[in-house]
């Protein structure tokens, strides 16, 4: 157990996703967002969360280009440029939290011209499931 | 303890870049000629503070550079140096670089030695030198030097006041301490018993006589004393030298009343502790710097007050919650709803003024970025062989620090225009029959919800030809462009602008006044410029009062709210079907036969909800800077206080808003940003 790490897991078009757990501040029901006007309809909008206005990002319109009503919002604290931001993303469920062994991570098998490209690290496998690791520092929620 | 000196040493680095702004101001009063010594004595002052708290922290580079500037001061308060342009340049230019160390030792960054050493050499250079003065004044130096071999102790007189005792400084300490210090022989004290009731046991009614028998320093003596406040504990100190007395003479207590014995060169100097290295001069006695009552205060850290004014703003979205209820109970015709809507009242009050008190708090004057002005007319206008005077007005107008930090490099810039481009040379002025010295006229007022500052000069004006040309062959408009009056002006706040013929290092590389505009935008302000040829030029720059809570006005497109800043609101009109005129795709509204243009809500936000029908909902009159126009939606609901969260923070910038509140819901709503949204209808 030299080089792990702790992930919680979640559930995106049907696949296991994990991203590191210190990065999570909450989660939460999926709740109605404030549109913020001219930005692209993945950006669901803002929620007050406990007085702070946090941007929600629905991964699935961005990344697989489905909706659905189900969900839950994992807040989680990002780092765009060196300024920490904390914003909501949209996924179809949390699944678990598990220890990952880094030694063992494998490249992805990537395919050109794939979304989630940007964000997989690697593939770890956990009690003999295959789970994508995420860097959420490479999703880019805050273009135009 | 060590957390307790990094504290400490906060407040020393805070104390002495406000001493470093009084080193400055005062310099820059200082006249050419014999020194004024209350100006000089106030110098000094900050230089010895700031030369004593080094020592404590061992900031090494920064105690001698302090010496060194101690000791040409000292010349000057005591007659022996003339100020010249030469020595007040060198003093300016040691303020600035003890600034850089201060910075340094701020940030723990690693200091440039070379550049201390060099300072070091050129003051040492000015003091080595002989001016006249120092001529006239060298026989007298070299007695003193004389007298200094023959001193040969201190007499200390110690008179503590009648509630001593509640200052907590224990007295006997002191006393053992003075025969500590090094150098010191052999120490006499005598206790004498004042007048006054002994029986008030909590008085103290003793004062000693101290003589100090030996070769010590005076500064020694002062740091013993240094934690005692002159309303405490009134100290005299004087010389004792040897041809007023043999030493084996002195100890016995007869002698110690007599004042034949001791014989004392100078007149016991008082001295307040805290300032001790004044005492070799009579006239630090009558500063009247130093008995002015100042308020008294506290350092808070900014973000305990940040902390503070988050928390109000929740309380204020808490209130506007509950005052929802109130109108709920008289629906309900409850039989508590009067009470329930006085306590609300109560609250509602309450919090508003908890508000404004917390936000002036904030509030800080624009002396703060005014005190920098004049020293920057001064550099620039004798780099440039120009005559400039600063005038200032309204320095005590109270602003918000935000605002008041990013108020400052704009300021510069403006200013530093005015002198490189706008004020002519003497010999131009005359020319023109203008006087040769030219004027900067920097003011700060409240108008209406804003504050506004004015830079206007007397110069030359801004040459709207010239402008123009420059503008063309930057590409920024084209050859045959029709442009008015005030669109010309504009130009200069284009990125890229310069009219500058060459480039110097004041001004006139092309980036300034479109970053100037920019940073006031950021701050929710506007700024203007009107000019004349050969008469001047005025640049208004308005800002709102507070960045963190503003008076809003609740609109409606669809299901989604939206809000006005309260203050830019003209009225609100339900548009006539004959006074809307569409002129190629651009729909204008005709306001008392003044066509005004109309920007629709939901088409500029791109968002598929509310009214298209322009008679069906309700048009906005709005007013931002100079510009009129009217914003189209389905209704209007409450005014309330929001406070505004910036959309930065976590998300960035959007076009057309410029930040969100939470409202009493517990949802968030966007407040417009009526000058992009004004951009739509240029």
């Amino acid at each position: 157990m030299e080089n792990t790490k702790q992930l919680l897991t979640f559930i995106l078009n049907e696949e296991v996703y994990g991203v590191d757990i210190l990065r999570i501040q909450e989660i939460k029901d999926v709740e109605r967002c404030t549109p913020i006007p001219n930005t692209p309809d993945w950006t669901l909008g803002v929620i007050n969360l406990r007085g702070s206005v946090v941007p929600v990002f629905d991964l699935r319109k961005m990344f697989f280009n489905y909706e659905s009503n189900k969900g839950v919002i994992i807040v989680l604290r990002v780092d765009n440029n060196g300024k920490k931001k904390v914003v909501g993303v949209v996924v179809d469920s949390v699944s678990n939290t598990e220890f990952a062994n880094l030694d063992e991570l494998q490249p992805a098998p990537k395919k050109d011209g794939e979304a989630t490209n940007v964000f997989v690290e690697g593939l770890v496998s956990i009690d003999n499931r295959m789970v994508i690791l995420t860097d959420i520092d490479k999703i880019d929620f805050f273009r135009e | 303890m060590d957390e307790l000196m990094q504290v400490f040493r906060q407040t020393y680095l805070e104390e002495s870049f406000e001493g470093l702004a009084a080193m400055e101001s005062n310099l820059l009063t200082l006249p050419e000629g014999t020194p004024d010594t209350e100006v000089i004595n106030t110098i000094f002052r900050a230089a010895h503070s700031m030369k004593g708290g080094a020592g404590t922290f061992g900031f090494s580079e920064l105690i001698h550079l302090t010496h060194i500037l101690e000791t040409l001061l000292d010349e000057m308060r005591a007659g022996k140096r003339d100020v010249t342009a030469e020595n007040r340049e060198a003093l300016l230019q040691s303020v600035d670089l003890l600034r850089i160390i201060l910075g340094s030792y701020h940030e723990n960054q690693p200091i440039d030695i070379a550049t201390v050493k060099s300072m070091e050499k050129r003051l040492e250079a000015i003091l080595n030198s002989n001016s006249q003065a120092s001529i006239e004044q060298a026989s007298e130096i070299q007695s003193e030097v004389k007298n200094e071999s023959d001193l040969i102790g201190y007499q200390i007189h110690l008179s503590p006041s009648d509630d001593y005792f509640t200052s907590g400084i224990d007295l006997l300490k002191l006393l053992h301490e003075l025969s500590r210090i090094e150098g010191a022989e052999k120490t006499h004290i005598k206790a004498q018993l004042n007048e006054g009731n002994p029986l008030q046991v909590e008085h103290c009614l003793i004062s000693f006589n101290v003589i100090i028998d030996g070769e010590v320093e005076l500064s020694d003596i002062n740091e013993v004393f240094e934690w005692l406040d002159e309303d405490n504990c009134h100290i005299s100190i004087s010389p004792i030298y040897r041809d007023g007395i043999a030493r084996k003479d002195l100890p016995t207590d007869d002698n110690l009343e007599s004042p034949v014995i001791v014989k004392t060169t100078e007149a016991p100097t008082e001295i307040a502790p805290a300032a001790s290295a004044a005492v070799n001069t009579t006239s630090a006695r009558s500063t009247g710097v130093m008995s002015e009552k100042q308020d008294s205060s506290i350092r808070v850290s900014i973000n305990k007050i940040d902390q503070m004014v988050d928390m109000v703003g929740e309380l204020v979205i808490a209130q506007s919650m509950l005052s929802r209820f109130g109108l709920l109970a008289d629906q309900l015709n409850a039989p508590w709803a009067d009470e329930l809507k006085e306590g609300l009242v109560d609250i509602e009050r309450h919090t508003r003024a908890m508000q404004e008190s917390v936000m002036s708090i904030r509030m800080m004057p624009i002396s703060f970025s005014f005190n920098r002005m004049p020293r920057i007319v001064h550099d620039v206008s004798a780099k440039l062989g120009k005559d400039i005077e600063l005038i200032m007005e309204g320095e005590n107008t109270e602003v918000d620090k935000t605002v008041l930090e990013k108020l400052t490099d704009p300021l510069v810039h403006i200013i530093r225009n005015s002198v490189d481009h706008g004020i002519e040379k003497p010999e131009v002025r005359e020319s023109k029959g203008k006087s040769r010295k030219g004027t900067v006229h920097l003011s700060a007022f409240h108008a209406g919800g804003n504050i506004v500052i004015q830079v206007k000069d007397n110069g030359a004006g801004i040459r709207l030809d010239k402008v123009r040309q420059k503008a063309i062959e930057a590409g920024i408009i084209s050859e045959n462009h029709v442009l008015t009056e005030k669109e010309n002006i504009d130009l200069i706040f284009h990125a890229g602008f310069s009219t500058a013929d060459k480039i110097t290092d004041i001004s006139g590389r092309g980036v300034g006044m479109d970053v100037v505009r920019r940073n006031i935008r950021e701050l929710g302000g506007t700024i203007e410029v009107q000019t004349e040829q050969n008469v001047g030029s005025i640049f208004t720059i308005r800002l709102p009062l507070t960045l963190a809570i503003l008076d809003g006005q609740l609109a409606k497109i669809g299901d989604e709210t939206y809000i006005f800043p309260l203050a830019s609101i003209v009225e609100s009109v339900l548009p006539a079907e004959d006074s809307i005129q569409s002129v190629k795709g651009t729909f204008l509204y005709r306001l008392r036969e003044v066509y005004i243009p109309i920007v629709r809500l939901n088409a500029f936000f791109n968002r598929p909800v509310g009214k298209t029908e322009l008679t069906q909902g309700l048009l906005v009159v709005v007013e931002n800077g100079d510009k009129r126009f009217g914003v189209f939606v389905d209704s209007l609901e409450s005014q309330q206080q929001v406070v505004i969260k910036s959309l930065d923070t976590n998300y960035r910038k959007v076009n057309g808003v410029s930040g969100a509140t939470i409202m009493g819901d517990g949802r968030v709503a966007m407040i417009l940003d009526l000058t992009e949204l004004s951009h739509e209808v240029e």
